[in-house]
């Protein structure tokens, strides 16, 4: 597949959606492409599907090769069977045309006309490449996120396409769906299918992709081999965050290392800091919030089931309370959501009760509990609704009977410090996915309650938003609120939550500081959780206490280092 | 999410008996239904859709639609029989007025139109995959696109089902009242159905780009993977269901 001096512009649209992409991907390899929000990713893959000017009115200049085809003149029509293309959301994807997942996979099948005995064959191997093979009755919409994202996979794979395009195909799954997706794109790989994967996690390209190219605003801004991009040091913020351990390792060593291997090998002269507690044992880390302190939410034997006979939570008692950060962590189906719910009255305990900021929030409507509690769930797009991306920043706290100009101004406040307030005047659906989630957190810190709560906030983030989300939360923690958030991505978690709660099966397994739960490998298991870079690479080194924060564990390293250049023993 | 489908899972003779024979029963009985001028005939109509549903086990399943529209019937009674006088003759009274035979008769016989179709609709809808329906409109050259329409109706109905309650959600929680007072929900119809549009634009629009991947607007032949058979003696049911269709027609033509 080439790509050559390729510029796309969409109808109406002022300013080019790519500027002079080139890039190339041969067969069994994998080609990342990444950048900022609104940097034409999906841009670029809707175009190597053929969806431009297909789908999408557009003009397209430049060379655009697939197989030897041109998609721009083909058009997906004449692209299926050579180019697979999934999405983000795993769900929009199901076709709705079948209501076995046998029978998903073998629709495109169908379409191309084949065979039944030849459609039988490729569905069947699909399935069991992709771990499919026991859900093949099931219905496509009663699958998991990662069940239905490889489902998406193994439907485009049975086309025998030889390009997968794949736009940030874990972005909303949790940590064992991404990986079950990985594991499935690894093996399209080995079987010589070239991949064009949109993604915004550094520690995953690094670890997969042959080459890396990252945009900004439509053009090139680097393109190569991953460690050779990862390692410039002129690429500003386009492709960070870096993965973590390279930036524990060029902190301490000068050297960007891309993988805990490569790490090890810089780290190992720090093998000796983790020997002995120090003073500067846990420099930074911030002891978790008294749980007795307002403002307070409390979950006081609750028992809640869906279904008569199946709880969810039986007899679950916890605190959440003081002003800080406090993550909920766990797999999906861990009952992280009904918790949320629980707390936002949108549900109702089968028995014991609820209390947020001393109110039984059973004796309260949503609506007005939002006097207390303020949320931005997981999809931006389940409130989005009025013209201009400001308007709707401020439409909460208009509930809560704020005047308008004051209104706004706390919302406008609250997108300057995510950076989007250059969009004010925007309609919220001409923002990509990120954006209007960033929105939706801005919305509900606008509305000024004791308690916040945000919804997979890092889900579809980059690097720079990221930054200003943590500096959110440690703002709003400093302003004397409750931020409870849920996340799968552990370097988050780490780096600004106060106190993790692990949830699994509607019990809690874990609670504690990053560091304490982070280091507990058994609350990791139990959890599906991976642990973060610094942990692993403390407990890789030996030592004896396993800090979760990267910045936590460079500064551990750097004072052991100082000491030991101050008392000559280095 | 499960699917509204009304089809009940089975394997009676019903159930393994071909879409378009049960489609051609279903459409001949319904019509004869409309056609028979007399309550006892339609009776019969009844009994006969009502021993094959009975075969295929889901007699209990229609019994409760029959009688959900019990309220329709009992607004056909009161409003014939006391305005249909016909002759004159009275059956009987209730508060002083007065209620015509003709007019109960009349009723009766638009109830059991009412309940001939929901029978005889049921032995399709109940005994029959949305899928294999499709399958056999297909491979008797129904249009794709008309196809998907129709498949895609009942797969895609509880997403939207869900994407309601999400939205309803995320704006009660954002100090939007939904319960109370006209004025309080006409204030909440934009916040739900603004969301809900757009939501649905966009599922529309990635799903449309799921189709276009897997082939959906390719020209060309097609090839449907499960075919559907006709039934063992197929004809001989069509052409029962069809002279019964017919039998009906002539006795409406000849009173």
């Amino acid at each position: 597949m080439r790509v050559a001096d390729v510029h796309v512009r969409y109808a109406l649209a002022r300013r080019e959606a790519l500027a002079g992409v080139s890039f190339a991907v041969e067969p069994g390899e994998l080609v990342a492409v990444t950048g900022p929000h609104g940097s034409g990713k999906t841009t670029l893959a809707y175009l190597l599907m053929g969806l431009l000017p297909h789908a999408f009115r557009a003009e397209v200049r430049g060379v655009v090769e697939v197989a030897g085809l041109d998609p721009v003149r083909e058009g997906p029509g004449g692209l299926a069977g050579v180019v697979g293309l999934t999405l983000q959301n795993p769900y929009n994807q199901i076709t709705g045309a079948r209501d076995t997942v046998y029978d998903e996979v073998a629709f495109g099948l169908e379409n191309l006309g084949l065979p039944r005995e030849e459609i039988a064959r490729r569905v069947e191997e699909a399935l069991s490449r992709f771990g499919l093979a026991r859900l093949s009755e099931r219905n496509p919409f009663s699958l998991s996120g990662g069940e239905a994202q490889r489902l998406a996979i193994a439907s485009v794979w049975a086309l025998a396409p030889r390009v997968l395009v794949l736009d940030e195909p874990t972005s909303q799954l949790d940590p064992r769906g991404a990986r079950e997706v990985m594991a499935a794109v690894a093996e399209a790989r080995r079987n010589d299918v070239a991949i064009v994967l949109v993604e915004h996690r550094a520690e995953w390209i690094a670890a997969s992709a042959d080459r890396v190219l990252v945009l900004d605003g439509g053009r090139p801004a680097a393109y190569g081999p991953a460690r050779s991009v990862y390692r410039d040091p002129g690429l500003a913020d386009l492709a960070r965050p870096l993965p973590a351990v390279a930036r524990i390792a060029e902190a301490l060593t000068g050297t960007r290392a891309l993988d805990d291997e490569e790490a090890l090998a810089l780290l190992r002269p720090f093998a000796g800091a983790g020997a002995g507690a120090g003073a500067a044992r846990r420099p930074g880390e911030v002891p978790p919030p008294a749980a007795d302190r307002p403002p307070r939410v409390e979950f006081e034997g609750v028992t809640f089931g869906y279904v008569p006979g199946t709880a969810v939570f039986e007899s679950f008692s916890l605190a959440l309370g003081g002003p800080g950060v406090t993550a909920l962590v766990g797999e999906n189906g861990g009952g992280k959501s009904t918790l949320l719910r629980l707390l936002l009255g949108l549900l109702r305990p089968q028995s014991g009760r609820v209390l947020v900021c001393g109110e039984d929030a059973a004796r309260r409507s949503p609506a007005e509990l939002a006097r207390q509690v303020a949320v931005a769930f997981q999809n931006p797009d389940d409130q989005l609704f009025l013209p201009k991306a400001l308007a709707e920043a401020a439409y909460g706290a208009r509930n809560l009977g704020r005047a308008k100009g004051e209104a706004e101004a706390e919302a406008l406040s609250a997108m300057e410090a995510l950076g989007i307030a250059a969009h004010r005047d925007r309609h919220p659906y001409d923002l990509g996915f990120g954006e209007r989630k960033l929105l939706t957190v801005a919305a509900a810190v606008a509305m000024r309650t004791p308690v916040v709560v945000l919804d997979e906030p890092t889900m579809a983030q980059d690097g720079p938003s990221l930054a200003r989300l943590r500096a959110l939360c440690r703002r709003l923690a400093e302003e004397g609120r409750l931020v409870v958030l849920t996340s799968h991505d552990v370097e988050f978690v780490a780096d600004v939550a106060d106190r993790v709660v692990v949830l699994a099966a509607g019990e809690v397994v874990c609670d504690g500081t990053p560091d304490e739960v982070f280091g507990s490998d058994e609350a990791l298991a139990r959890a599906g959780l991976a642990p973060t870079a610094a942990s692993r690479l403390a407990r890789a080194l030996g030592w004896r206490e396993r800090p979760a924060k990267a910045a936590c564990f460079v500064e551990r390293a750097r004072a052991w280092h100082d000491r030991s250049v101050g008392g000559g023993t280095a | 999410m499960r699917p509204p489908s009304l089809y009940v899972p089975g394997s009676t003779p019903v159930h393994r008996a071909d879409p378009v024979t049960k489609g051609v029963w279903a459409a001949s009985l319904t019509l004869a239904g409309f056609l028979v001028p007399d309550w006892r005939g339609l009776a019969l109509l009844f009994l006969l859709n009502a021993a094959v549903l009975a075969r295929a086990g889901v007699l209990r399943r229609v019994a409760g639609l029959v009688l959900a529209s019990a309220l329709l019937v009992v607004t056909f009674f009161v409003a014939q029989g006391l305005t249909h006088a016909g002759s004159g003759e009275v059956a009987f009274r209730a508060a002083g007025l007065p209620f015509y035979r003709e007019g109960l008769v009349f009723a009766l016989t638009l109830a059991f139109r009412l309940w001939n179709t929901i029978l005889a609709m049921g032995v399709l809808v109940l005994t029959t995959r949305p899928q294999d329906l499709v399958a056999a409109l297909l491979m008797r050259g129904f249009p794709p696109r008309a196809g998907y329409a129709v498949a895609s109706v009942v797969q895609l109905l509880p997403t939207v089902w869900a994407a309601v309650a999400a939205v309803l959600d995320a704006q009660r929680s954002r100090g939007v009242e939904t319960d109370g007072g006209l004025g309080r929900r006409l204030r909440a119809l934009l916040p739900m159905l603004g969301p809900l549009v757009m939501a649905s634009l966009t599922a529309a629009q990635e799903r449309a780009v799921a189709l276009e991947v897997r082939g959906f607007s390719r020209k060309g032949p097609r090839t449907v993977f499960r075919p559907v058979a006709d039934m063992p003696g197929a004809l001989a049911v069509r052409s029962l269901g069809l002279a019964l269709f017919a039998a009906s027609a002539a006795w409406r033509a000849v009173l």
